[in-house]
This record gives structure tokens, sequence and C-alpha cells, in this order.
């Protein structure tokens, strides 16, 4: 692998050039960005997934918040998805304590425990520890999984900024052709200065404009338009808030729903709806009297929810945006990212053959669909006020290959067979699962018998939160100063 | 609850222990006869059997000596390509965690294969746990080892322990059961017509199959079409000195022969596709074999398969009841644990009359064992060609569909842990068996390792540590033994 090059320089982008240039340290790697483009910056919630890849690449997740604008994330706040005005956590798990249940499982019992509290009707935000202090304002980054809140330019210009320092040239131009020998390989790119990029192996990180997957390669969209709702999104900024919450929220609208993704000096924010049923118009009215506040639209995007069917064809992999979309309500776009980038390890002896990309593909479109399945439970709510929820199970179904998943959840008696598979990498997790459900009152009945006998008890495990939460645990906003500081 | 474990094997009371260290307030009763008695020919086993001993709250070093037990490091293949050479099929060491820098952090052994297949490199020289088990040594503190016992002394023990954890034992035939308006089983009869109550029953009457079979009359899906291996005649063979610390497992003419050494004796026979050859031919083919006259202790008949459903109402199969394959790859024992393992994920729904969750359990079981099954057939893949049944073989027994696209990657060298493993499919062999398998028979093309060769030691530096453990640290097995046995004398 001579000459490795990445189309785009989103976070995609980045976090591709920083990872290749590590697995090939002898190898020629290329960014091909232009600053007149832009990128398109949505992707600013994350998953605890970054926090290791991060440090894989020897960058200090912690130590960068400042450089990013970041803030820390706990989980997500779902608010009125079931037109309660009620809210309820999708928390990471914390690393507080291993649960077991004696004699039977020594060691990971977290989903029994979430089991156990809902059949006993337990509130989660007083009994699993990332929620309740989440819902406190606070972090407790050595005793949870967390993920990062940022800005996408800074994030983007930070990473340009290490990328350059370890030998990844910044090419600032606009791709304008694709060259392919006679086995259909991109061997280059030409650009507008007239420059022409050789290449043994290309990343197509080039966001919705999808140059070489989509334009060069015409390779076949899976649409997910059948089951997932969301068609398009305004996106706006909020006035920052004093107090810097540790969550990304979600709020139920008539149509769809408001993300708001608080950092120190903004709180990124906007409305995705279903567009069959709004204009964007509309859609602005709805957010401003939400928000009882004249909002300035930076962009509309719409998008059709789905993938492509090869994210590896020939030799060239997409990624991001590029790859596949699915709307941002669980911040899967860079988890997806990385899960395509982790997975491409176990395939580095097939870079530079002409062999079908069978098992590759196989597996990232596994791990595409199984986030969207988690995605699409999020609207199977109670909400009826408008014509969009009253008709959302009717007019977007459940799959058939997913019905006994959501018929398993309803009773109670979700397993990791039914959700996980080694060919399924970066899927959601049971505890996901069950806080979804249980936040949305979607469990109907829940059986745990035999599986009693947890440890540390229901009892032990809250005294031990509640003294955490209260002793350990700090205010997110004066962390995020402390971390200015050092 | 009251739990019955019908019949005395292994499986019975593995079963029952683990039953009862899961409900130990509930009342779990062994029902075995003497009169039948145990068949007994999982007398090899898997590294899975002394970490579910350990799970038991047994340590399976201490019984050695009960059980007249040994260590076994792997399985020693001979003669499979009819050219008198061998190989082993070792289970992982862990002296070292392989890595690959930049790349992986861990876990790379078998990156560490695929870089001795590409440079052709002789595993015995390379692998510790074959070196050590060519050597007649073991070291158990480094490797994952698995038992060798004698059947009987086995169920003995256990059957000690059993009594001794308040497992109730009964010495009877079973001659009938009772069941309810669900058809499950609540009462057990009992010869002397007492009956026992029932709320959950497992079915370890070996090939009797007592329940699964003659009561619910389950469907048997045989593997016949591609499992060549139809009868086997067990016998022993005088004890070796130097005592192996591996099974082996010779290609004769017809199927092949085991060797299973313990200290006392070694556990023998020959087992063979018998629409080619007799029982007294294939007698007098191992005694030629061997050179010396053998004693057939029983002549064992088998239909390689397994029950469609394993789980049916509220009663499990388990052991050979449930499914049976040949001894090839010491599955036995190992499906037996996979089973009890896979059955705690379901134990909210053991009183329910929930089809939902058993046919989630048979598919997952059903996965594991048609799985070990293609392993074993591999075994069969090779290039011998001395008599009409290896000359025919790969025609009468045609590669199962889904072992054909598997055999093409592990052909080219590409095989990766995604293409065996799958959470529904429980005990798997894992990618490291099927290359020593598949290099052994020499299966597979050349391969490029190139990217990966910047392995963490390298093979070299690798050698040269497993060469100090095999001399320094490793001990000769027959001593290692006598040391256990003098334990208990102490």
């Amino acid at each position: 692998m001579k000459n490795l090059v990445i189309a785009g320089g989103g976070t995609a982008g980045w976090l591709a050039a920083l990872y290749m240039k590590k697995l090939f340290p002898q190898s020629n790697v290329s960014v091909i960005q232009n600053k007149e483009i832009g990128i398109i910056g949505v992707g600013e919630a994350t998953t605890p997934k970054i926090l290791e890849f991060l440090d894989s690449l020897d960058i200090h997740p912690l130590e960068i918040i400042p450089h990013i604008k970041g803030a820390i994330k706990n989980g997500i706040n779902f608010e009125n998805w079931n037109g309660d005005e009620k809210r309820y956590m999708h928390a990471f798990d914390d690393k507080l304590v291993d649960f077991k249940i004696d004699n039977i499982f020594e060691t990971k019992c977290l989903d029994y425990y979430h089991k156990l509290l809902i059949s006993k009707n337990l509130p989660f935000e007083e009994y699993i520890y990332q929620t309740k202090i989440a819902y406190q304002n606070k972090v407790d980054v050595y005793n949870t999984d967390w993920a990062l809140h940022f800005d996408a330019a800074e994030m983007a210009s930070y990473l340009e900024k290490i990328g350059r320092q370890r030998n990844i040239s910044v090419i600032e131009d606009k791709i304008i052709g694709v060259e392919s020998d006679n086995k259909n390989f991109v061997s280059s790119l030409k650009l507008e200065s007239g420059k022409i990029v050789e290449c043994d192996f290309v990343f197509d990180c080039t966001g919705f404009r999808r140059e070489i997957i989509g334009k060069f390669y015409n390779e076949e969209w899976i649409s997910f338009r059948d089951y997932m709702p969301m068609k398009k999104g305004i996106h706006f900024w909020l006035p920052f808030q004093e107090d810097v919450e540790p969550f990304t929220s979600a709020i139920a609208l008539k149509y769809g729903w408001s993300w708001k993704i608080p950092l120190p000096h903004r709180i990124g924010s906007g409305y995705i709806y279903d567009s069959d049923y709004i204009t964007d118009a509309e859609a602005l009215e709805e957010a401003e009297s939400f928000y009882g506040q004249k909002l300035d639209v930076r962009r509309t995007i719409p998008f059709d929810p789905g993938r492509y069917k090869n994210l590896w064809v020939k030799n060239c992999i997409a990624l991001g945006l590029a790859g596949s979309f699915l709307e941002p309500l669980e911040s899967t776009s860079i988890w997806q990212t990385l899960d395509q980038l982790s997975e491409l390890k176990h395939f580095l002896n097939e870079l530079d053959k002409d062999l079908p990309r069978n098992i590759y593909n196989e597996m990232i479109g596994n791990s595409i669909e199984a986030k969207s399945l988690f995605v699409y439970l999020h609207y199977f709510t109670k909400r009826s006020d408008t014509r969009f929820w009253r008709e959302f199970r009717e007019k977007n179904p459940i799959p058939e290959k997913w019905k006994h998943i959501f018929n398993n959840l309803k009773k109670g008696d979700i397993r990791f067979f039914d959700i996980s598979d080694i060919k399924t990498p970066g899927y959601f997790g049971i505890t996901s699962y069950t806080q979804v459900g249980y936040g949305l009152n979607y469990i109907e009945s829940i059986n745990v018998d035999n599986y009693q006998n947890i440890t540390p008890s229901i009892e032990e495990y809250k005294k031990l939160i509640d003294d955490k939460c209260s002793n350990i645990a700090v205010n997110h906003t004066e962390f995020l100063k402390w971390l200015e500081t050092k | 609850m009251n739990f019955v474990i019908a019949g005395g094997g292994s499986a019975g009371w593995l079963t029952a222990l683990f039953i009862k260290k899961i409900f130990p307030n509930y009342s779990v009763t062994l029902i075995q006869s003497t009169e039948i008695g145990t068949i007994g020919v999982g007398e090899a086993t898997t590294p899975h059997l002394p970490n579910f001993l350990s799970k038991l709250d047994i340590n399976p070093i201490d019984i050695i000596p009960h059980i007249k037990g040994s260590i076994k490091n792997g399985i020693h293949f001979e003669n499979w390509n009819g050219d008198n050479k061998g190989y082993m099929h070792a289970f992982y060491d862990k002296l070292v965690d392989f890595s690959i820098p930049n790349v992986f952090d861990f876990n790379c052994a078998d990156y560490y294969h695929r870089e001795l297949i590409s440079k052709k490199l002789p595993m015995d020289e390379y692998l510790y746990q074959q070196k050590i088990a060519y050597s007649n040594k073991v070291d158990i503190g480094n490797v994952n080892w698995a038992l060798h016992f004698d059947a009987k002394e086995f169920a003995k023990l256990l059957e000690k322990i059993a009594i001794q954890r308040n497992i109730k034992l009964i010495d009877s035939k079973i001659i009938g059961f009772e069941n309810n308006d669900k058809q499950f089983i609540n009462k057990v009869i009992l010869e002397n017509n007492l009956k026992i109550d029932c709320d959950f029953i497992f079915d370890c009457t070996g090939f009797r199959r007592e329940i699964i079979g003659k009561f619910y009359k389950d469907n048997w899906k045989s593997y016949r079409s591609y499992m060549p291996m139809k009868k086997g005649i067990p016998f022993w063979l005088d004890s070796k000195e130097s005592l192996p610390s591996y099974t082996s497992s010779i290609a004769l003419k017809n199927g092949w022969s085991w060797q299973i050494p313990l200290p006392h004796r070694t556990g023998s026979g020959y087992i063979f596709d018998s629409d080619y050859i007799s029982v007294d031919d294939a007698l007098n083919e191992a005694e030629n074999f061997y050179g010396q006259k053998l004693e057939i202790r029983k002549v064992i008949e088998f239909d390689p398969g397994r029950f469609e459903n394993l789980w049916i109402k509220n009663c499990i199969a388990i052991g050979l009841s449930g499914s049976f394959l040949e001894p090839l790859e010491s599955t036995s024992i190992w499906q037996t644990i996979d089973q009890l393992e896979t059955f705690i994920q379901f134990l909210n729904v053991i009183d329910k009359d929930e089809t939902k969750s058993r046919k989630l359990y048979n598919e997952i079981m059903n996965n594991s064992i048609d799985h070990k099954s293609y392993f074993i057939y591999l075994h069969y893949y090779t290039k011998r060609s001395d008599s009409k049944f290896w000359k025919e073989f790969k025609k009468k027994n045609p590669m199962p569909e889904k072992l054909l696209e598997l055999y093409e990657i592990i052909k080219d060298g590409s095989f990766r842990y995604y293409d065996i493993l799958n959470h529904k499919t429980p005990g798997t062999f894992a990618v490291s068996s099927f290359t020593q398998v598949g290099y052994g028979l020499d299966m597979i093309d050349d391969l490029d390792n190139s990217v990966y060769s910047n392995i963490n030691p390298s093979p070299n530096e690798y050698k040269n540590i497993i060469e100090y453990h095999c001399n320094q640290i490793a001990i000769d097995h027959r001593k290692f033994l006598e040391r256990q046995y003098e334990n208990i004398r102490s």
C-alpha cells in the first residue's frame, strides 16, 4: 500500500486518515478536502466507542475537550415521547460494579439488574448510577462509560492539526474526476487544480455528496424509508446555558423530535421531522414556538435513511455519511465510522486484492441495520396528538425479520441471542433495549423468575450510588472549567 | 421444584451437580439402574471439563487420582493422509499473548498460526503445547488442558460428591411416566411402582433415550449422509511406560483407532464404516495393526446425529441420549456442558409452557451440534486412497452444504473467526482448530500473511521461549501424575 487517499476532511475523513497512518506508518496518507464545500457537521454527539478509538490513536479524550469546545455525555434524555411530559434516560453503562447472580452467572449481569428493577417498577433515575448523576448535571469519568459532545468544525481542525504532525498530507482542492484501472480499481483522482493524486486505496468520506461510492461506482442504495420515518432536519443553535447538561436531549415534537447538544459556548439543536406531514416553514414555526424564541436555521437537510448495499467496492470504502445515514437520534454516525474502521483490521491482507468483499460488506450491512432497528424502536410510543404519531405504526410497519424482537421485548424476554451476533459489530446491547423499552412503557410484563438473587442487591447498589453521587461525581460545568486549566 | 435426572453416567451426574448448584433449595433426584450400567466411552474430554468442574467447586487436578485420570494436551492424528505422518490438534497455550503492533493489541494467536503456515514452519516446533505433548510432558499452568479418565471411576466420584451435596440417588429402572394435560411429565414410575414427583426432568439415559425417544418420540436427525462412521469396538491396550499426554487417533483402512493413555491402561478401540467391513474383519485389522490379540469389550452401533428438539415440554435430553457424533474430537461431554451452560439463560421459563424460548434453545443446541459435526467431517477430507472406504469417501459422503463455503476459505487461508462464531452456536471449534487440522492435512494453499507478519513475539522469538519452557518448566507426564497420586496417599 503506497498511497492511501482519503476523499473528504470531515470527522469521518480525519479519523480514517489518522487510523490508516497508524496501521501503515510507511505509506503515504493524503486527505483531500475543500474548505469551500465545508463539512456538514451534524455529528456532534457520540458514543463511548469514540473514547477507545481516540485512545488507540494515542489521542487522550479528556485532554482534547478544551480544544474541540467539547463536553461530556452520559447518555440521551428522551422527553415527552409518550406525550405525557415525562422523560427517561438511555444512559451508557456504568462501571461501578460487576453484577452477578450467585451460582448462575459470575459476571456481567447488568441486564438482569435492569430487568429486576423493571419487575419491581422502580425508577431508573434512582437506581442506575449514570442516569442519576446525569440528571444532577454531574459526571464521573472514571466510573462510567461516557462519550463526547463537541463542535464538529473544531474537532475536524484539531484532528487535522494532529494529522499534519503525523505526516499526513493535506490537499486543499476539489475532486473533479475518478480514474480507474482495468479491474475497475480507482487508480487516481483528478483535482480542480489539474493535479492528479495516485491512489492504491481510497476512502470515500465525502458526506452526502458520495463522490466515489455513489457517483463513480453507482453502488445500489438500500433505503430504510419503509420503516424509518424521519426525512428532513433543520439545524439551529440555542444560547448556551450556565449549567451545561452532561447528556444529549431528544424531545419529541408533533412530527418528529428536536435535539439539544449542550456545549460550553452554545447548544447545538435542530428539529428533525417527517416531511410528508409538514413543510420546512411549519417545522420552523413549531420549533420556534416550542423554544419560545426566533431561530436562525443554519441549514435544511433532506435525507433518505439507508445505506449502500456494499460499502466496500473494489479498492474503495465509504465511511460516515457517504456510506450510510440513519438519523441523529442515537448518535450512531461516528460510531458507525469507527465500527467500519475497526473491522477493517481483519481484512488488511485483502486491501490490494481483487476479491469479493462479501464478509466485510455483510457485517457492515448488519451493523447499520442493527442500529436502525434500535433507532426505530424509539418511535413505538403512546403519542397520538398528531396524524404523524397516530399513523406511525401503520405507515412504518415493523420489518418481518424484527417482529420477534419487538414481541420478546414487550414480554420482557429479550436475550442477547435476539439482538447480537458476531457478524454484527456495533449493536446496541440489552441494557439499551431495557432502558428504552421501560422508558416508553413498551414492556408489558417481565419474568425474572430464578434470577432474583443478584449481587449487589438493589438496596446495596442504591446505597452505593447515592454515596458515589454525593461524594465522587462532580458538577459537569466545573469539571469542564477544570479541564481548561490543565 | 423437583428436578429429576434419569440416568447416572457422566452426563447425568454433571447435570445433577450443576442443577443442585443453581437451585440449592430444590430437590434434585437422580435415578440410575446399576443393572443397566453406563456405556462409558467418553473418556477423553476438552478443556471445557476442567473449567466446568471448577465452577462446581470440584478441583480438576485433585480428582485425577480418584478417576484414574491423566492430562490431555490435544489430539495427535496419525497417517490420515496415508503418508505415515502425524499432526496435532492441540488446545491453546497461555504462554504469551501475541500482538501485532499498531493493528491488534492482543489475542493474535490465530495470526501467529497463519504466519507459521505462510512460512511453512512445523507446528510441533513452533507451538508450545504441541511441543510439550510430543515430549510426553505437561505444564498445566501455561496451557489449556483436558482430562483423560476412566468413565466408570469418574461417574463414581461424581456420585460420591453428589450424595454429600444432598442429591437424592435412587437405584431403580424407570418403567413409565405420567404427564399432565400439557404433556409435561409430572411423575416418574419406578420398578416397584413407586412414583417420584417431577417438575423438570433431564433425559440422560444414553442410547436408550427413554424420554426424548420413547416417551416423546421426537424425530431423529441423522448425519449419516456425511458422517461415515457407524460402528465401534472398544478394547484395552497395556499402558505405556512413557505416558503420552494426548489422545491419539490413527487412521486405518476403514476408519480410525483411538488411544486414550491412562496410567494403568490405554483405552482403545477401532471405529469404522460398517458398510465396508464386518466386526470380525475390523477386529482382525486392529489386531494386525497392534500386533496382539485384542479383547472386544462390546460392539457399539450408532447413527450419528441428534434429536430435532432436545428440549421438549419439561424435559431436556443431555449426553448420548440427545446427540452423538463419534469420539474423534471428544465432543460428547463438551456438548453436555454447552447444553447446561446455555440452559441457564432460560431459567425463567422452565416451569412454563412457553414454546418460544424452547424453540430458541433448540435452535441454539442444534447449531452447536451441527457445527461440531462439520469440524469432525473435515478430518476425513484427506489424501488417503488405499482402500475402497477412503477412495469413495468424498463421493459417498459429500460435504454438507454449510461446510462447502467454509472449506474454500480454509483452503485459501483467509479464515476468520467471523466465519465460524455465532452467539447462537455455542461451543464452536476455534479458528486455531481449523488451522491446525487444515495445515495438518495439507489442505491450505499458499497463504499470504505479509500485512500481518509483524507479529510479536516473532516465530523465532517464540521458539526460544517455548524451548526454554519445554526444558525448564514442563514436566514429564507420568512423573506429574505420580506426584498427584502420592498426594492422596499421604
